[in-house]
């Protein structure tokens, strides 16, 4: 085992030896790891955005708010979430709206963007949800201030809780 | 934003762990250099050895959660650097021929000799991150057990106690290991 110690020792040696030696494209690779290791904010919400529509979209047809009834069911979620009461069922609402794109948008974006939404947590909530009333509003909902400020805290505890709970999965996974 | 410049490895990685990029760029700075070197020696062209230094970047990057600020930061580069080295060599499936003059780089076999250099390292990466640390500076660094206290600190007794358990724990991998070989 002294051996094999001596030799490590060595090679650890050979690898303090090397003194910043200057190398081509030093500078080039260091934007390469630089955009792989710190993307955008702007270019994660782009992406947050796109997997929002689609969500968004899909998750109408499982609330009969809006009129829109693809599966031609009567069984909504949101007759379930009613049952609990109108107050909880916009908190619920909000939640299940920004967790499920959080949830969905991990299919697509690398470790390194989750990292940079979980940093930028507030904010791209924040643009989720002011998109997502924006639309209700221009689709006919009648925007409360008292019912928005429950489905914006609903979508805010989602949001983080599913950000957070994918960024520490994720890493956790990574080593 | 910092004045990254005047600060040591470790104070740097803290604020990399923050979020700070500039103190990314900073250690890049600092040590790509002696990163590229290192591959560069292990007959790899130079376009190789570009993507294994951003490679270990990366790896650095994807674990700086996992680093403690109270162990030096260079030796567990280092273990960075070589373990991205082994991985890309079992993909790569090197010849141990060009690599001989440098003691590294085995074939998988290896990997799964109790005798090997590569198992060793495997079963170094399991100790506890003290123990590691302890291991790394006394057979790689050669340090004294005053310097290896005085880098983990604690007392020279306690970094005695580090190394001599590791060596226990590494003799107790290597018996069973030969055991199950039996």
């Amino acid at each position: 085992m002294k051996t094999k110690q001596n030799e490590l020792s060595s090679d650890y040696k050979l690898f303090l030896e090397n003194e910043n030696i200057p190398f081509e494209k030093k500078d080039v690779l260091l934007t390469k790891i630089h955009k792989r290791i710190f993307p955008s904010p702007s270019r994660v919400l782009g992406k947050i955005l796109g997997v929002h529509l689609f969500v968004g979209t899909l998750s109408l047809a499982v609330c009969d708010q809006f009129g829109l009834n693809p599966f031609g069911t009567n069984q909504f979620l949101t007759s379930w979430f009613m049952s609990w009461g109108h107050s909880f069922c916009m908190v619920l609402c909000g939640g299940f709206f920004a967790s499920a794109t959080f949830l969905i948008s991990q299919l697509l974006l690398s470790f390194e963007e989750v990292e940079t939404l979980q940093r930028s947590r507030f904010i791209q909530i924040a643009a989720l949800m002011l998109l997502s009333l924006g639309t209700f509003f221009f689709l006919g909902a009648h925007i409360v201030v008292s019912l928005v400020l429950l489905w914006s805290f609903g979508a805010l505890i989602g949001g983080i809780s599913s950000i957070l709970g994918c960024f520490y999965l994720r890493r956790a996974l990574l080593q | 934003m910092t004045n990254s410049g005047a600060r040591s490895d470790e104070e740097l990685m803290i604020l990399y762990q923050k979020g700070d990029s500039l103190a990314f760029d900073e250690l890049y700075e600092r040590h790509a250099g002696k990163v590229f070197g290192y591959l560069s020696k292990r007959n790899f062209s130079k376009l190789e050895a570009g993507d294994l230094v951003q490679e270990v970047f990366l790896k650095l990057h994807r674990s700086k959660h996992l680093y403690n600020h109270e162990q030096p930061f260079l030796p567990w580069l280092f273990i960075i650097a070589r373990t991205t080295l082994l991985d890309f060599a079992k993909k790569k499936r090197l010849t141990d021929e060009p690599l001989e003059d440098h003691d590294e780089i085995s074939s998988d076999k290896d990997q799964d000799n109790p005798e090997s250099h590569e198992w060793i390292e495997d079963q170094l990466q399991k100790l506890p991150v003290q123990q590691k640390t302890a291991m790394v500076l006394r057979f790689y660094e050669e340090s004294e057990f005053e310097e290896i206290a005085r880098k983990l600190q604690t007392s020279p007794e306690n970094a005695r106690q580090l190394v001599s358990r590791g060596l226990r724990s590494l003799k107790d991998l290597v018996l069973k290991k030969k055991g199950t070989k039996e």
